[in-house]
């Protein structure tokens, strides 16, 4: 089993890389997840992201897709060389734009505020296939 | 009119319509228009179109609609929207759900002709390869059953002496035989007989019109 | 007066009918003397029709039935409405139309009569392109206040979409911890912890919703000329180019394409350009203020820049000038440039900003000559 986890959730339900600029979204979004067993770990660019694929078998990565200084397309390709699933959330990017990563070979593209329960699902599914 | 390698274009704005039809014309590319999806749904269906242009908010029939209903009817060509009122959720499920892209108006001549021809090169591919598989099963289908057999141990990297001895028939039989196969499959080869052997095998029952485009995702 | 000065009468004819204006010369009591060729034009009438009779048949009422009443009192009182100044009236035409002119009146004494000299200048010309122009101006702000709603709102979806998602996941990770931390929790609780995602989401499509509904402020476009929409622009900058001195000069190729556009929302560009041109050239005391705007072709797009001799933009808030709410002016919101960037945009086009050389800024449009929407 992966997650040389450290919280006290007991069995990890695997690992996450979160990159949200906003302090208080990120917060919000790490409590969630972690509360449902994920380990989560947050990049706030590019280096760090590459770092943590390296080093640690990630689950999914789940993106803003407008982060100032890291483009997203960089984040995906940097991603699917470890094969690793990206998510990317967002509003504040053009409809082309979504459908150009979703086309790259991103998994979802939640616009924001999302549906936890919609992020939720995704994530089970990934883990059980990882589990499997 | 034949609409073999048109692309089909559904707009209700004429403007616009127009204006793609003589930009794909200009390039080349012959079209068909549609001023609406019930116009094109009252038309015989016609599955030889390379590629659709297709408007969202049309009144009637939207084209959200007729694109569920295209996917579900496995339509041999690739699908793009162009919309004037893209969202990203509508976008994201669109290419989710199969569309081969999503354009927002306004968009310029060379990212829509670009588009475009990338997914005639899509579908023209996709017919070939499905256009060989079907003839190839024609060639095996013309194969007798020993002949078949034969086929299987050849590609299987046996020896004319070993398929005469699992088959019990004399090696100067297996010969003709072999000579026979080669001959019925168009194969130059025994690695070209081996190829095509693996092509029959991925599509045992030859019904390649689910077309995946590498994009789609469920 | 022809009796008194006969020998001149021809001289006299043709500098009165070489004028650009109507004259009209009345005696004391109204009878037309004179009706020029500029006035026969003006009015309709040929000279015969008019020469002899009240001068009342050239005015609308009220004028008409007072005027007997102000020659009169004029003649007595020596207490003038018009005669020795001028003012605005209307005139009536043969056809029956009434027209603003501007009138002023002379007075004129040959051998114990007197005689009243008209100059008229039809003003219906201007009063229309003053109608144009502030149709106009309307039209503009009318546009101008649509799409200061849509970047507010797009701004203020950006602002307040974070926080929301925010609520939002904190509201779900607050349930789901107490109900690994098998506290008993109150359906009530639990629904108050769903309402507050529900809700933090309905914010947001409300604000999404508002923005698409400025943004679908209608866009009308069709093929233009872009020196025909530069030209109305300057129109409107008439009055300010007077009052600082501030040049502006056009330099066009000829036989420059038409552009797919909607007409109003390319002057709103321009008359932000413009208007930031001027006050920087104002802000900087510049005395010789000069704005040049050239239109020039290239393979595929029109390029219409606007450059200024306004003193510069420092190179450090070059990147920054384009965002929204970014402002160097004191009273200004920081929208107008932010908002042009949109509209280039949705032209399929781009706006920048250079610095061709010391205290001078260029803002270039680029405008594809190939474009569907």
């Amino acid at each position: 089993m992966r997650g040389t986890s450290k919280t006290n959730e007991g069995s990890a339900a695997g690992s996450l890389v979160l990159i949200e600029p906003d302090g208080n979204v990120l917060d919000a979004l790490k409590k969630l997840l972690q509360g449902f067993g994920w380990v989560v770990e947050s990049s706030p660019g590019l280096d760090r992201l590459r770092q943590l694929l390296a080093k640690q078998e990630v689950t999914a990565v789940i993106s803003e897709a407008s982060v100032p200084g890291c483009a997203a397309a960089e984040i995906l390709s940097s991603c699917s060389t470890q094969h690793v699933p990206v998510i990317f959330t967002g509003h504040d990017v053009s409809p082309q734009a979504a459908v150009d990563l979703m086309q790259k070979g991103a998994l979802d593209f939640l616009e924001k505020p999302f549906a936890h329960k919609r992020l939720l699902d995704l994530l089970n599914r990934l883990g059980n296939r990882h589990n499997e | 009119m034949s609409t073999e390698n048109q692309v089909c274009i559904i707009d209700d704005d004429e403007a616009i319509r127009e204006a793609l039809k003589l930009l794909l014309f200009a390039s080349g590319i012959p079209c068909t228009v549609f001023a609406s999806a019930d116009q094109f749904l009252a038309n015989e269906r016609d599955e030889g179109f390379t590629c659709m242009l297709l408007d969202i908010r049309m009144p009637g029939t939207d084209g959200l609609s007729l694109f569920h209903k295209l996917i579900r009817e496995k339509a041999p060509y690739p699908i793009i929207f162009i919309t004037g009122h893209g969202d990203i959720p509508l976008a994201v499920d669109a290419i989710k759900q199969g569309a081969f892209d999503f354009l927002t108006k306004p968009f310029q001549h060379g990212e829509l002709l670009g588009k475009v021809k990338a997914a005639i090169g899509v579908c023209r591919r996709e017919r070939k390869k499905l256009q060989n598989l079907h003839e190839l099963k024609h060639c095996y289908n013309t194969c007798t059953p020993r002949e078949r057999d034969v086929m299987k141990l050849l590609v299987e990297g046996l020896p004319n002496k070993g398929i005469a001895q699992t088959l019990a028939i004399s090696p100067r039989t297996v010969e003709i035989h072999r000579a026979h196969v080669m001959e019925k499959m168009a194969a130059e080869s025994l690695p070209d007989l081996v190829r095509m052997a693996e092509l029959l095998s991925n599509f045992p029952d030859g019904n390649a019109a689910q077309t995946e485009y590498p994009e789609a995702r469920d | 007066m022809k009796s008194t000065q006969p020998e001149n009468s021809g001289f006299f004819e043709t500098l009165l009918d070489s004028a650009v204006d109507a004259i009209i010369i009345i005696d004391q009591e109204g009878t037309v003397q004179r009706f020029n060729s500029s006035a026969q034009l003006m009015f309709g009438y040929s000279a015969a029709e008019v020469v002899q009779k009240n001068i009342r048949m050239l005015m609308p009422e009220p004028a008409r039935s007072r005027h007997d009443g102000y020659l009169a009192r004029y003649s007595e009182t020596g207490k003038a409405a018009i005669i020795g100044k001028g003012r605005d009236e209307h005139g009536l035409r043969k056809s029956g139309e009434i027209f603003p002119m501007r009138l002023s009146v002379g007075e004129s004494r040959q051998g114990g009569e007197v005689y009243y000299v008209g100059i008229i200048h039809d003003l219906s010309q201007q009063r229309e392109t003053e109608t144009k122009l502030k149709e106009l101006e309307m039209q503009l702000v009318h546009a101008d206040r649509l799409l200061t709603l849509g970047e507010l709102t797009a701004g203020i979806a950006h602002e307040i979409n974070q926080p929301l998602t925010a609520i939002a996941a904190y509201a779900d990770a607050a349930l789901h911890l107490a109900e690994k931390a098998s506290v008993t929790i109150d359906p009530a609780v639990r629904d108050i912890c769903g309402r507050i995602g529900e809700q933090s989401r309905r914010a947001a499509a409300v604000v999404t919703r508002l923005r698409m509904l400025a943004r679908s402020g209608s866009s009308k476009k069709a093929d233009y000329n872009m020196i025909h929409i530069i030209r109305n622009v300057l129109l409107l900058f008439d009055f300010e180019m007077k009052k600082t001195g501030i040049a502006i000069r056009i330099f066009a190729a000829a036989d420059l394409p038409d552009v797919f556009v909607d007409e109003i929302q390319i002057q709103q560009i321009l008359v932000n350009l413009v208007k930031n041109s001027m006050d920087a050239i104002l802000e900087c005391g510049q005395k010789n203020g000069q704005i040049d705007i050239r239109v020039e072709q290239t393979p595929g797009e029109l390029l219409v820049s606007v450059q200024d001799n306004g003193g510069g933009v420092p190179l450090h808030s070059l990147p920054r000038l384009f965002e929204p709410f970014y402002t160097s002016k004191p009273q200004g919101v920081g929208l107008g440039l932010s908002i042009c960037t949109n509209i280039a945009n949705a032209h399929g086009g781009t706006l920048i900003c250079v610095s061709p050389q010391p205290g001078a800024t260029c803002f270039i449009l680029k405008l594809p000559l190939s474009f569907i929407g």
